[in-house]
């Protein structure tokens, strides 16, 4: 007989309704952070889900954990000062691409470099949802857009190869079409030691109705996770974007605010005297 | 992999946790309770998106999987045993987010929930042939037999609505007016 | 004669050490109990620079420059016509220079200052020594002040150096000593008020600031470096990791301001600090405080601006930013030091006042207050009642923003069991659900003004000193000067009030009412071309109909003398 679950999936979620559109990949990754946390067995009280601006970044007040909804482009900050405060938290951070890669990017590659055990979950549907339909940096070069008419034509960034290069030390895709499997990603990432990247690729169908095709596009890695950067990297160079799994999982230590002195305030004061 | 290849998958991992008939019991019951709460779920999110019809039958058929997964309960009306080991995230029967958009018709939406139930048929089928203890082999048949009776239901239940239109999905309006 | 206030300037370029020996002159006559206080001035460079330490040292509390240099000792001339609007010599004034260091510059020459030859370089070189300790001798001698002062400062110094290198210190110091007691130099201080010199500080503001900082609470620190406000870092740095708290350098400002409101979320009293550039940054995100009622507290030290402006120089220019900077209807509160002591308590009690109000407190010091090395008191060790207001018990119907009688509303922390909620920024109703009905607006809009309008500030909100029909309205760094300016008016008999303001935002009509009771004629004194403080005072209060203003740039500091000449000037007519 299995030891009785702590928590189940519904423990998570809020009774907030969502306001995202119907068929929103958004609504899948919800699901996979309630089972990944139940997986997890992480008191809903014990983990914080800290976000940014964007359809995606809603999440938090869909879930029943601490949450905090910033502005646009500012979960990392947020979520890396809440984790270095409280480290005994489980802390993610989740949004889109265009919060993360764009107004948000330097705090991406500064998270990545500095490896503070959080996770990192961008639900990256190519486009600017919220703001309705402008290219992120993730759009291909010629999706056609009212702000981009005929496209970008700009090469479209690379997130996991960024994220390999600035030291995350987990690095993974998923699909919000098979929700089991993100919240295995998800359990993985948060599990792992240090700054876990999970980019979920989640259909953005009012805006990008093309990509309810992605379920025929994506297709499982036909390679294990290596913790060779070199390897990893040679692989995401050449990834067209639909392979999933975890595509590096490195063993740098997390980066841990050294511990304290014992000392009182009044202590302090003996280099003041005179 | 194809959608059967996954359900004939599942099985196999199913049939090699499940130890005897209450295990076989509670594998049911998270399926049904799931398929249930998503379908709450999806009432609650077209109902939030003013498609009234849609979320009515979405409300209809989470009441009825929630009769299912009811049947699994013990005389006292306790739950079963927990999950096997490696038994983690169930999702057999219950209807993909994805699949959703605020002007579905009633038909598109019977039409999801009837690939759920031939996903259920499709899994308890496998495990009644799969399944190594003959008391779980028999199990799994009869749910098959119950879960085809749904698919016939559903079946029935779509023709009493008409195929959408060719425009179903059009809305005059942008996304969002602000 | 001995006289009450000396000032000196120490001058020479790069390697010359100038302001080492300002920095010991100023701890050996903290030690002999004096008062005292030391700015800097220094050319671009990065090394090698032309530099002039200012100092003034007293027999009582001082917290400004006064109006004239008595003495100034030039190691060497390099490039000092820099700072010849700054070096306020006049004929009364006496110069020691090294005859070896060439001719004086035309635009020091012109303000017919006794220049007096001494071989500052040859001295040193005679006792293997260094300039800078000839030269810190020959003031010490002039000053009068206990050459074991000066043998306790090199010491302190030079800390960890072998035996030769302090001896020949001792030596050159002492070398200067005998210098200076030759020559005929009429700076001897005399002691008035010196007092305790066991209670005796010597600080910056910034470093006070570090310690207010920790005295109030604070355990994180996210920042970005920038000038002039990097030593309030430095100086938390270490501190913090003594006490169990944390620093972080961010990558920029807006990752600082959200990492401080990150580890606050989570019950951690956090804070940043940085300067215009910076404050500019954060704005969006100390918003993002205000909305969800995240305490925190942001330091600002001012420099000249707009953008990169004047790092290395004050101003009192970014008031209205911090005031007005934020979008929406933002309440939040601005406090500012009024002095380099206080820079201490008023970062404590800012930290206090965000903690107790759930809201960010922005502290704007300057570059005067935060950069001026001063010998002041230690000051009071101040336990405040209150504090943040903690649910550590939440019932089921548990709202993070409920509506209660005085605005503030118990918050939860991460770990709480049933006390989940998401901050946020979006307008949100009493359980933090994101709404854009209009009475969740209007309610909780009017909850986020009333925590700060209906707080008790107490008599801290300003330092008010007299009486009379004449008042001197002033903020921040300049109110040292005003200070001075407003006792020698009583000292010649003029009745003159002194209203100085440590809490900005929100106003205080009526305490400001109260105060300006029966004034008649209203001088503002403020560092801002575009008088900023004084627009500030029309905005939100009743003036007297006679309202003079002196508002200028922070190039020059104000010095008391001119200030006074305002006051009595008004208060003859
Ligand atoms: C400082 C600032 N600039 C712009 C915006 C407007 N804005 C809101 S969300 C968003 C982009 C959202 O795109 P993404 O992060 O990809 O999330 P999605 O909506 O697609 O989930 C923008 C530009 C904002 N809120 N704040
Ligand atoms: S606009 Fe796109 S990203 Fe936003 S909720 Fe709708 S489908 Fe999701």
């Amino acid at each position: 007989m299995s030891a009785a679950p702590a928590y189940v999936a519904k423990d998570y979620k809020s009774d907030v309704k969502p306001v995202w559109c119907p068929g929103c990949g958004d609504f899948s990754v919800l699901a996979a952070f309630g089972k990944a946390f139940a997986e997890l067995g992480l008191a809903p009280e014990r983990v914080a889900v800290i976000s940014g601006i964007g359809c995606s970044s809603r999440i938090p007040a869909y879930t029943r954990t601490y949450g905090f909804h910033g502005v646009h482009g500012r979960a990392l900050a947020l979520a890396t000062g809440l984790k270095l405060a409280r480290p005994e938290l489980t802390v993610v951070a989740a949004g889109g691409d265009g919060d993360g890669f764009s107004i948000g990017g330097n705090h991406f590659l500064h998270a990545c470099r500095r490896n503070v055990d959080l996770t990192y979950v961008v639900m990256d549907n190519r486009v600017y949802g919220m703001t309705k339909g402008q290219p992120s940096p993730t759009t291909e070069p010629d999706w056609d857009s009212a702000l981009s008419p005929g496209g970008t034509g700009l090469r479209p960034f690379n997130p996991l190869v960024i994220a390999l290069a600035s030291g995350a030390n987990f690095v993974a895709r998923a699909f919000s079409g098979d929700p089991n499997a993100c919240a295995a990603m998800i359990v993985a990432a948060i599990r792992h030691p240090g700054f876990s990247f999970v980019e979920i690729l989640s259909p953005c169908v009012t805006f990008r109705p093309d990509q309810r095709g992605w379920k025929e596009q994506v297709r499982q890695a036909p390679v294990a996770a290596t913790g060779d950067p070199a390897r990893a990297a040679r692989r995401l160079m050449t990834d067209d974007g639909f392979n999933l799994g975890v595509l590096y999982q490195g063993d740098r230590l997390p980066y841990r605010p050294p511990p304290g002195e014992g000392a009182r305030p009044a202590d302090l004061e003996a280099e003041f005297a005179a | 992999m194809s959608a059967d290849d996954a359900m004939r998958a599942a099985a196999r991992k199913l049939a090699a946790a499940i130890r005897d008939a209450e295990d076989f019991r509670a594998c049911v019951f998270a399926i049904e309770s799931e398929a249930a709460e998503r379908y709450a779920e999806l009432a609650d999110l077209m109902a939030t998106h003013n498609n009234r019809e849609v979320a009515a039958l979405f409300r209809r058929l989470a009441e009825i999987e929630g009769l299912h997964a009811r049947k699994m309960l013990a005389p006292d009306g306790s739950a079963p045993r927990l999950l096997p080991a490696g038994i983690d995230f169930v999702g057999a029967e219950t209807v993909s987010h994805e699949a959703m958009h605020y002007l579905m018709t009633p038909r598109q939406a019977l039409a999801l929930a009837l690939e759920g139930e031939c996903k259920a048929v499709a899994l308890f089928e496998a495990l009644a042939e799969g399944a190594a203890d003959p008391a779980i082999r028999r199990l799994a048949a009869e749910m098959a037999v119950e879960e085809r009776g749904h698919v016939a239901l559903v079946q029935a239940w779509m023709t009493k609505f008409p195929e959408p239109e060719a425009d179903w999905d059009h809305d005059p309006d942008p996304p969002r007016l602000d | 004669m001995a006289r009450h206030s000396i000032s000196l300037a120490l001058t020479g370029s790069g390697g010359a050490g100038v302001m080492t020996a300002g920095n010991m002159l100023l701890d050996a006559a903290a030690a002999s109990g004096c008062h005292g206080l030391m700015t800097r001035s220094a050319g671009p460079q990065i090394r090698g620079g032309e530099a002039a330490a200012l100092l003034r040292l007293a027999d009582f509390p001082i917290d400004s420059h006064d109006d004239r240099l008595d003495l100034a000792i030039a190691v060497d001339w390099e490039n000092v016509q820099r700072f010849a609007a700054e070096l306020a010599l006049d004929k009364q004034s006496a110069i020691v220079a090294d005859p070896a260091a060439g001719e004086m510059p035309a635009a020091i020459a012109a303000k017919g200052a006794r220049l007096l030859a001494v071989p500052l370089k040859q001295i040193a070189k005679s006792c293997n020594g260094r300039p800078n300790m000839v030269a810190l001798g020959v003031a010490m001698a002039a000053l009068g002040l206990d050459e074991g002062f000066g043998l306790k400062a090199i010491d302190k110094t030079l800390e960890g150096r072998d035996a030769k290198t302090i001896e020949a210190s001792y030596a050159a110091f002492r070398a200067g000593l005998a210098a200076g007691a030759a020559l005929d130099l009429d700076c001897r201080l005399a002691r008035g008020q010196t007092s305790h010199p066991s209670h005796r500080w010597v600080s910056s503001g910034n470093h006070a600031a570090g310690l207010g900082a920790i005295r109030g609470g604070i355990r994180f620190v996210a920042a970005y470096p920038i000038t002039p406000a990097s030593e309030v870092l430095e100086w938390l740095a270490p501190a913090l990791r003594r006490v169990g708290g944390t620093l972080v350098q961010a990558e920029d400002e807006l990752a600082s301001i959200n990492m401080a409101i990150g580890a606050s979320f989570g019950g951690v009293p956090a804070l940043t600090a940085t300067s215009g550039p910076g404050l500019s940054l954060m704005l969006e995100s100390i918003g993002l405080a205000v909305a969800s009622e995240t305490p925190v507290v942001v330091i600002d030290v001012m420099r000249g601006g707009p953008s990169t402006g004047i790092p290395t120089k004050s101003e009192q220019a970014d008031l209205a930013i911090a005031i007005h900077g934020l979008h929406g209807d933002a309440p939040h509160l601005v406090v500012a030091p009024l002095s380099v002591a206080d820079c201490l308590f008023t970062t404590q009690w800012a930290v206090h006042l965000a903690e107790s109000t759930q809201a960010p407190a922005i502290v704007l010091s300057d570059q005067f207050l935060g950069q001026a090395r001063a010998v002041f008191e230690r000051p009071a060790d101040i336990a405040f009642a209150g504090g943040r207001r903690i649910e550590t018990a939440p019932g089921a119907g548990y709202a993070r923003y409920a509506l209660t009688a005085d605005g503030v509303s118990p918050m939860t922390l991460p770990g709480t069991p049933g006390g989940q909620y998401t901050a946020d920024g979006l307008e949100h109703d009493a359980r933090g659900t994101p709404s854009s009905r209009a009475d969740d607006h209007t309610a909780q809009m009017a909850k986020r003004a009333r925590k700060l309008d209906g707080f008790d500030y107490g008599r801290h909100w300003a330092e008010i000193d007299g009486e009379g029909e004449i008042a001197v309205l002033s903020w921040g760094s300049t109110a040292g000067a005003v200070r001075e300016a407003v006792a020698r008016a009583r000292a010649q008999g003029l009745h003159v009030r002194l209203i100085t303001p440590r809490l900005l935002l929100p106003i205080q009509p009526a305490r400001m009412a109260a105060a300006l009771e029966g004034v008649r004629r209203v001088l503002v004194v403020e560092q801002s071309e575009g008088a900023q403080f004084h627009r500030y005072l029309r905005a939100h209060y009743d003036l007297p109909k006679s309202v003079e203003v002196m508002a200028r740039t922070g190039a020059l500091p104000f010095r008391p003398g001119e200030i006074l000449g305002r006051i009595a000037a008004g208060g003859a007519s």
